[in-house]
């Protein structure tokens, strides 16, 4: 009896050892890197971007130019770039402005953060001169490194790349062993991201890792990071308003989740209130322009939170219904 | 544990649970279909009946007829109305003449292809006198919708399958590992080879005009690995869970791609398909024998209605064209009962002459796949033109390497196991070493399948037919 339990232990020890070779061997060479996933998110350069970048681009008057600032789910990752937002709200405007040449500049780019998004609006905004400025905010656009509008030096930098330190207790006997095993495995950890994934989807979040930190604590109140994200949106809406432009942030969902929207509300209260503070902000919360409906109408996957086409035309119609419905504002004014 | 220790005093009760647990399979894609199946069920059991009853030829044939016509019918409405409405518009308009007629906006029953055909071949059975009727209607509407096979086969004849609902099955433990090996391995070639392999192929044929002609090849061979991780891996998932609940389904596939000529092919991919119209069409029609004419008609028949069964688009038939274009040279030489043994059994490596003879095919059919996986025939050429092109030699926009790394791993895993019934199929060895091998290889592919297993659900395609 000893003899078989005692098989079946090492069995069980040399299928982890497997998985954790396994996980290794994928971690180190990718081994799937170059899916489609990823090509699917390969920048979609228009003729109008490649105008401003070389100077080309002289804004004229009857135009109706707007900017669109983001990341891959705006930008429109994992879906064909005939569907993607700009292009359905470019067809969209133009059929609704009438007598007046429409100009989308798309000016987002897959995996950029809120700073990225910054220096392209700073970069752009004097060379297009849009009437209105759509920056499509995505809850993880607070990570990575951010340096808010003065940079900082580079240790500065450094520091906030790094996690937190800690202070190492001192174990003895197994229990140093095991807390050794669980913080070098890569198989924990990639087990811990997967359980934590599905159970994600399923609204439920250990209160361990990324996710959680993100929704509970990197947008509060004291949070560096939010700090200086909130500086830069000021400072973007500040520079449209000085030059008659409408800054709309718009707050992109996490699509997948829909229906576990809740997960969120940290997040929303946050944005909620920095919008509020600020008369230049138009803000939208996106939930509320998908939470009717069937959440898996407008995802692409239920693992991840990229909008599918329906969800990008959705967004389309409502931005630009805003835009139209501030043009008759200012045509009247 | 309700089948083998619940229910396990009666066949009959058995039975009715394997029923109810098909129909709640089923039903569970859609409820209303399951009606499809009760009817194609109730017209057959009784047909059945009626033909062992029957006095007169003319009776029995009143009989076949009549359940030739109700399951084909049904087929009909569903798979094919509208393709043939949309050619017979086209083909009228072309000509001058306005012809209208309704297109029925429906969907195709998952799996509707595959049943029919095997309630059929019950019918028929029994029609020749191959088969008696069965009076026991749990047992026979179980075998038309018995759960692991329903949906995208092995289409099971009844004189394999039926029988086994009314003998008493007993729980070997040896049939139920190997069962679990072989589920096992259908996991891994549907999760990790065909559903990568599909995120390559559906990029590269929806956007073909972006690619180079060598990335069009590698789109090619995606689709090409990935139809036959999907369908075989669905096929051992069937057989191996019927193994679990003490049923041997016929062998769907026995390793294609090491085909050294096109006739082999077919005697490997879709067995049960190919045995089908073999039996029930090919051979009524006079099969080989006869004349030169007669032969090559027959060959055209059945491949083209094989093109035309796995849907209602040119593609597929110009694709059951193109593979009789294929087998004719073959067939006429007499050459297409060369190879009936496993190639290079005994040997760890093919001769030479194997081995041109395996690429030659296994190039043909790669060739063959893109009409079967393009939209509509300007797809299929369009492609094939963007393949044999100056690009062709220029290196690939995707190069999906470490995909090639598992594909090849699952090459030779397939080439180890080719004169076994799956590529899991463990090896009688007595010594310990191959033991721990054998472990070892398994938690690898337990691994494989929960680390580069395709993240988006993506569904089998033979489910569609």
């Amino acid at each position: 009896m000893i003899n078989k339990g005692f098989k079946l232990g090492l069995y069980f020890i040399l299928f982890l050892l497997v998985g954790e070779l396994l996980v290794r061997l994928d971690r180190e060479f990718d081994v799937l890197d170059n899916s489609p996933k990823k090509i699917a998110i390969q920048v979609d350069e228009s003729t109008l971007l490649s105008e401003v970048d070389s100077g080309l681009f002289l804004p004229k008057e009857g135009e109706l130019r707007v900017m669109v600032i983001g990341d891959s789910y705006i930008h429109g990752g994992g879906i064909n770039k005939k569907y993607k937002f700009a292009r359905v709200l470019d067809s969209f405007l133009d059929a609704q402005a009438v007598n007046q040449k429409v100009q989308v500049l798309d000016i987002s780019r897959p995996s950029n953060n809120t700073q990225d998004n910054f220096n392209s609006f700073s970069y752009y905004l004097p060379r297009f001169k849009p009437h209105y400025v759509i920056w499509a905010y995505n809850f993880n656009d607070i990570l990575g490194p951010i340096s808010g509008i003065q940079h900082k030096s580079e240790n500065a930098q450094k520091e906030a790349l790094e996690p937190p330190k800690k202070l190492a207790k001192d174990s003895k006997g197994l229990k140093k062993y095991i807390l050794k095993v669980y913080k070098h495995s890569e198989l924990i950890a990639y087990a811990s991201a997967l359980i934590q994934k599905e159970l994600k989807v399923n609204g439920i979040v250990l209160p361990v890792g990324d996710f959680y930190n993100l929704t509970h604590s990197t947008y509060s109140p004291s949070s560096e990071k939010w700090i200086l994200s909130q500086e830069m949106l000021r400072e973007a809406a500040y520079q449209c308003d000085s030059i008659g432009s409408k800054f709309i942030l718009y707050q992109l969902p996490e699509f997948n989740l829909l229906e576990k929207h809740k997960l969120f509300a940290g997040i929303d209260d946050a944005l909620k209130s920095f919008a509020d503070s600020n008369q230049s902000i138009q803000f939208k919360n996106g939930y509320f322009d998908f939470n009717k409906g069937k959440g898996s109408q407008f995802m692409i996957s239920k693992y991840d939170g990229h909008p599918n086409e329906s969800a990008h035309a959705r967004m389309a119609e409502v931005l630009g219904l805003h835009i139209i419905k501030e043009q008759k504002k200012r045509i009247n004014n | 544990m309700l089948y083998w220790f619940v229910t396990n005093r009666s066949i009959k009760i058995q039975n009715i649970l394997l029923l109810i647990a098909s129909y709640i399979f089923y039903g569970w894609w859609d409820w209303k279909f399951l009606s499809l199946i009760l009817i194609s069920t109730l017209v057959d059991y009784t047909i059945g009946v009626k033909l062992e009853g029957a006095s007169t030829e003319r009776e029995r044939k009143i009989l076949l007829w009549s359940s030739i016509l109700i399951n084909l019918g049904v087929l009909g409405i569903f798979k094919y109305y509208n393709f043939f409405v949309e050619n017979f518009i086209e083909a009228f308009t072309a000509f001058g003449f306005q012809f209208n007629a309704p297109i029925l906006n429906i969907i195709l029953p998952v799996g509707i292809s595959f049943y029919t055909f095997q309630t059929l071949s019950y019918t028929i059975d029994v029609y020749k006198g191959k088969l008696a009727p069965t009076k026991d209607f749990i047992a026979f509407a179980t075998f038309v919708s018995f759960f692991p096979q329903l949906v995208a086969g092995p289409i099971e004849r009844a004189s394999n399958l039926l029988p086994q609902f009314y003998t008493k099955r007993s729980f070997d433990k040896a049939t139920a590992v190997d069962g679990l090996r072989q589920m096992l391995w259908g996991f891994f070639k549907k999760m990790v080879i065909a559903d990568n392999c599909a995120y390559f192929a559906n990029e590269i044929f929806n956007n073909y005009n972006d690619y180079s002609g060598s990335t069009l090849a590698i789109g090619a061979l995606m689709f090409t690995f990935q139809i036959y991780g999907d369908f075989s891996g669905y096929s051992d998932i069937a057989i191996g869970t019927s193994r679990l609940f003490g049923f041997n389904l016929m062998k769907n596939f026995a390793f294609p791609y090491f085909s050294r000529d096109i006739a082999e092919f077919w005697r490997r991919w879709h067995i049960s398909l190919s045995t089908w119209f073999r039996d029930y069409v090919y051979i009524p029609l006079g099969g080989s024998k006869g004349g030169l004419s007669l032969k090559i008609r027959n060959t055209f028949i059945i491949f083209l209605v094989s093109g035309f069964w796995h849907g209602a688009n040119w593609t597929f038939i110009v694709w059951g064209a193109l593979n009789a274009i294929y087998f004719l040279p073959v067939m006429l030489s007499k050459r297409n009962r060369n190879n009936l043994d496993t190639v290079a059994l005994g040997r760890l490596v093919p001769n030479f002459r194997d081995i041109m003879s395996i690429v030659f095919t296994f190039s043909l059919t790669v060739l063959a796949w893109v009409f079967f996986r393009a939209e509509n025939l300007d797809h299929a050429f369009n492609y094939l033109a963007g393949i044999f092109h100056a690009t062709l030699f220029q290196r690939p926009e995707i190069l999906p390497l470490g995909l090639f790394c598992l594909i090849i791993g699952f090459v030779i895993m397939e080439w180890l196991h080719r004169n076994q019934e799956h590529g899991l199929q463990k090896f009688e060895h007595s010594h310990r070493v191959y033991k721990y091998m054998d472990l070892l290889l398994i938690f690898v592919i337990v691994w494989s399948i929960i680390i580069w297993n395709a993240q988006k659900e993506v569904e089998f395609i033979y489910f569609q037919f």
